[in-house]
């Protein structure tokens, strides 16, 4: 009597979990929305303040192909709201489009130098 | 029917700012519309199309895709004045609100439906329904208007005599006889009834029954011609007319009524025409 073994070999599989906190609201300082994007300024206000009540300010751009720019308002304390904006739009608008969907980190450092009496 | 109420579409489908645009383009496949109202809280805030639709990602809210900016108009407006606007502006889809709330919709094909039930068949004129909308909207601007019915004499006597498409064609012939004898501005002309058409004017009443003499007279050219008996006889009537704008429509009723006793005298002694003054 002959018999036929199969060796089908050992299927496994690699589980990696990788664990960390969760940015609240998932976006950094600044989050740049094109007209034509994923989603929407309508939707990012929904996000934030629900997420992230009273921390940022959705800015809807008449012209343009950034049609909202959402800006976390704490940095208006530091920078000029028309200021920070206009710089903002300056130098995304070299290389975003209309489906452009891009978050920005923001870091402001003051420099002071002063002179006294001793 | 003169109001936008009396052929709006009612209830109207709509979607909320927070569907996705993919919900709403299959909620829009599954109707077979072209565009939906968008509500929030119950109040009219936009409307989607599909030419929103097709320039948005699929994600995005319904808020984010939707145009904000809608004309819309209320119930009780005038169908005329809501078409021309519909024409003018291409608007394929108008919401009806009333109080911030939406109450119905017309639509291109609505509209088209209704305009197409203004025309004649036979004549391709107006019909009565459009001539009683325009009386209505000229009293309502404060226009004095003339009303003129011709109605065609022995009509039954034809028909029986040399059949109904004979008949027929003397109607289109009277049609055509008073169209190329009217002013398009200030005179507007339908088939009222059977053979009956009524001309209303901005001409005063003696500038109007020049306008019959000479319709007249151009009718029996025609008789002469078509070697077949064919006249018309015809009533005008007209005049001032105090609070007019307020019951415009009993107004219109009355002028026509006037002239079709008018016509129906003048057949009656002898005469082409009779005028009608009220003061």
């Amino acid at each position: 009597m002959n018999s036929i073994i199969e060796d089908r070999g050992s299927r496994k599989a690699d589980i990696n979990i990788r664990f960390s906190d969760f940015d609240l609201p998932p976006m950094q300082d600044v989050l740049l929305i094109g007209r034509r994007a994923a989603i929407g300024p309508e939707a990012v206000r929904r996000m934030v303040d629900a997420l992230a009540p009273g921390q940022y300010e959705v800015i809807e751009m008449e012209n343009g192909h950034i049609e909202a720019i959402a800006v976390k308002v704490e940095l208006f304390n530091w920078v000029k709201r028309e200021r920070l904006v206009d710089m903002i739009l300056e130098e995304v608008n070299m290389f975003t489009c209309e489906k452009s969907l891009i978050k920005a980190k923001l870091s402001i450092t003051i420099s002071i130098t002063r002179e006294v009496d001793i | 029917m003169f109001e936008v109420q009396d052929i709006m579409s009612s209830p109207v489908h709509t979607i909320s700012t927070e569907k996705s645009v993919f919900q709403a383009a299959s909620y829009m496949k599954k109707l077979g519309f072209g565009g939906l109202p968008v509500i929030d809280n119950e109040k009219l805030v936009g409307i989607i199309t599909s030419s929103d639709i097709y320039f948005s990602h699929p994600n995005r809210l319904v808020a984010d895709s939707m145009t904000k900016k809608v004309i819309y108009c209320s119930p009780a407006d005038i169908i005329w004045d809501v078409v021309t606007q519909m024409t003018k502006y291409n608007i394929k889809r108008l919401p009806v609100v009333n109080k911030g709330h939406l109450v119905g919709l017309l639509t291109k094909s609505i509209v088209t439906k209704y305009m197409g039930n203004q025309y004649d068949p036979l004549t391709s004129i107006h019909n009565s329904i459009y001539i009683y909308q325009l009386a209505n909207r000229l009293i309502t601007e404060g226009h004095e208007i003339s009303v003129i019915l011709f109605d065609i004499n022995n009509f039954g006597h034809i028909n029986k005599e040399y059949g109904h498409v004979y008949g027929d064609k003397c109607i289109k012939n009277i049609a055509e006889i008073i169209s190329k004898h009217i002013n398009n501005d200030c005179d507007f002309l339908c088939r009222y009834g059977g053979d009956e058409f009524v001309i209303v004017s901005l001409r005063k009443v003696n500038d109007a029954s020049k306008l019959v003499q000479s319709v007249v007279a151009a009718v029996k050219k025609e008789s002469i011609e078509m070697g077949k008996p064919l006249s018309i006889s015809a009533g005008v009537c007209g005049g001032q007319r105090k609070h007019a704008r307020k019951s415009a429509n009993k107004v219109i009723e009355n002028l026509i009524n006037k002239a079709s006793l008018a016509s129906t005298k003048a057949k009656r002694i002898g005469k082409e025409y009779l005028l009608c003054v009220d003061s």
